[in-house]
C-alpha cells in the first residue's frame, strides 16, 4: 500500500506538470438556455441504498471492493468504499458542495490522495447541474455545466438519458464517466481519469 | 397502571437476559480447559460462513457467503462464493488471490497480513487466549461465552478496535466473530456447518 501511495504522489506531481493542452470542443447547434438545471438520475432516490462491486485500478495496481452510496435527507449523501472482507477503506459525507471525511484508512489518509478521492467521488454522485449551454446533436444533446471550477459536458441520448459525463478544464479533459443500463440504478458505471492512470469500474451488486 | 408495570417488567427482564457478566475465575478456568482440550486435537477445520457488514447509516447490512478451510499448520483459505467469487489463501507467508479466475500472488511478509492471518485462524481455532497482541476479557451471556479482544499493536488498532468471539455454551469452537472498526461499524461472521478434522484435499490450498 505504501508503494502505491508513493507512486501515486510522484506520478501525480509529474503528470500535473506535464499536462498536455488538448482542448475539448463540442460540435453542434447551440440551443438557448434559461435558468435550467439537469438532474442526474443515478444515486438520487431518497433513502435508497446503492451497492456496487468496485474494481479500482491505480497505476497498474488493482483494488477490489464494495461501493455503497445512500442519499439521505435533502441533498445529503453518504458514500463508502469497503474491502471484500468488509473493512471500511473510506467513508465520505456529501453536503451541498462540501465533502466531509467521516473515516479514512490511515494508509490512504494523505492530503493529495484525500483531495483526489473527494473530487472523483463527488463528481460520481453529484445530482444537480446548472445548465449553462446546450448543443443539439444528431444523436441527442450535450449540456454544459460547471463543477469543481471546471466545465462539465453531459451527453444525453435521444431519450434525454445521461450516458456520459466529461469534466474538462480549458486545456484538457480530466475525467470521463459512462453509464450503462437502467437509468435510475445503473447496471454498470465506468469512471476513467484522463489525467492519471486511474479507472473505477462499478458493477451493480446483486 | 398494570400496563406500565408490565412494560417495566418486560424491559427489566430483557435487560437481565441480554446482560453480559464477567466469568468467575473458576468459570474461566473451566472454559479455557474445555477449549484447549478440544482444539489440541484440531488438525483441520472446514466451515461455511455468512459475512454481514453493518454500517450505521445503512438500513440493510451487506451480506456475503463463503467457505473457510484451515489446516493446523496455519494455512488458511477464505473463499467467497456469493455474490462474488473471490478467494484468498494464506500459505507460507504468501497470499494467493483468485478473483473469479484471475490469479495473483502477493508477499505475505508484511506485518499487517501476518496479523490478519493470525487473527482469523486464531479466532476460529480458539488459540488466541494467551496472545500478547490483545487485552482479553471473558464474559457470559445466556447462550454464549464471549471473548473480547482489544488489540495492543498499533498496526491492528488502525483497523480494528475490538474483536468479539462467540462460543456457544456447549461448544469449544467459535460460532461467530464480530470485528468492530474504530468508527463503530462492524463485520459479523457467522460460521455454519462446521466440520472438524475432516480430510481437506491439498488442491484446496493451491492456485
Amino acid at each position: 500500500m505504501l508503494k502505491l501511495i508513493r507512486a501515486f504522489l510522484v506520478i501525480n506531481a509529474f503528470v500535473f506538470s506535464l499536462s498536455s493542452c488538448k482542448h475539448y470542443v463540442v460540435k453542434g447547434k447551440v440551443i438557448e438556455t434559461g435558468d435550467e438545471k439537469f438532474t442526474v438520475p443515478y444515486f438520487n432516490t431518497s433513502q435508497k441504498e446503492y451497492f456496487y462491486n468496485a474494481d479500482i485500478k491505480v497505476f497498474g495496481n488493482s483494488i477490489k471492493g464494495i461501493l455503497v452510496v445512500k442519499k439521505l435527507e435533502g441533498k445529503r449523501k453518504r458514500l463508502a468504499l469497503l474491502s471484500e472482507f468488509g473493512n471500511t477503506l473510506f467513508d465520505f459525507e456529501m453536503v451541498d458542495d462540501n465533502v466531509n471525511v467521516i473515516y479514512i484508512m490511515e494508509d490512504l489518509n494523505k492530503k493529495v490522495i484525500v483531495k483526489k478521492l473527494k473530487k472523483y467521488f463527488q463528481l460520481l454522485v453529484n445530482s444537480e447541474f446548472k445548465v449553462e449551454k446546450r448543443y443539439d446533436l444528431e444523436e441527442g444533446e450535450i449540456q454544459i455545466s460547471k463543477l469543481q471550477g471546471k466545465r462539465i459536458f453531459l451527453s444525453l441520448n435521444e431519450d434525454v438519458e445521461l450516458i456520459n459525463l466529461r469534466q474538462a478544464s480549458i486545456f484538457k479533459s480530466k475525467v470521463e464517466i459512462s453509464y450503462f443500463g437502467d437509468n435510475e440504478y445503473a447496471d454498470s458505471i465506468a469512471f476513467k481519469s484522463l489525467e492519471l492512470p486511474i479507472t473505477i469500474n462499478l458493477e451493480k451488486r446483486n | 397502571m398494570i400496563k406500565y408495570l408490565m412494560l417495566i417488567f418486560s424491559v427489566l427482564s430483557f435487560n437481565v437476559f441480554a446482560q453480559e457478566v464477567k466469568l468467575t475465575a473458576q468459570e474461566l478456568k473451566n472454559f479455557k480447559e474445555r477449549v484447549e482440550k478440544e482444539t489440541a486435537s484440531l488438525n483441520t477445520l472446514r466451515t461455511d460462513f455468512e459475512q454481514s457488514k453493518h454500517m450505521a447509516f445503512l438500513s440493510n447490512d451487506i451480506q456475503s457467503l463463503g467457505k473457510m478451510y484451515l489446516n493446523a499448520d496455519g494455512t488458511l483459505k477464505w473463499e467467497y462464493t456469493s455474490p462474488n467469487v473471490y478467494s484468498v489463501i494464506f500459505k507460507n507467508n504468501t497470499i494467493l488471490i483468485n478473483d473469479n479466475g484471475k490469479k495473483s500472488t502477493v508477499s505475505g511478509e508484511q506485518d499487517m497480513f501476518k496479523k490478519i492471518n493470525h487473527l482469523i485462524s486464531g479466532s476460529v481455532s480458539g488459540k488466541l487466549f494467551d496472545d500478547k497482541e490483545f487485552d482479553i476479557n471473558y464474559f457470559k451471556s445466556r447462550s454464549n461465552v464471549l471473548v473480547k479482544l482489544i488489540p495492543n499493536s498499533k498496526t491492528l488498532k488502525k483497523y480494528i478496535s475490538e474483536v468479539i468471539l462467540y462460543f456457544p455454551q456447549k461448544d469449544a469452537t467459535v460460532s461467530k466473530v464480530k470485528l468492530i472498526e474504530p468508527s463503530g461499524d462492524y463485520t459479523l461472521i457467522t460460521f455454519l456447518n462446521k466440520e472438524l478434522n475432516v480430510k481437506i484435499d491439498p488442491s484446496i490450498f493451491s492456485h
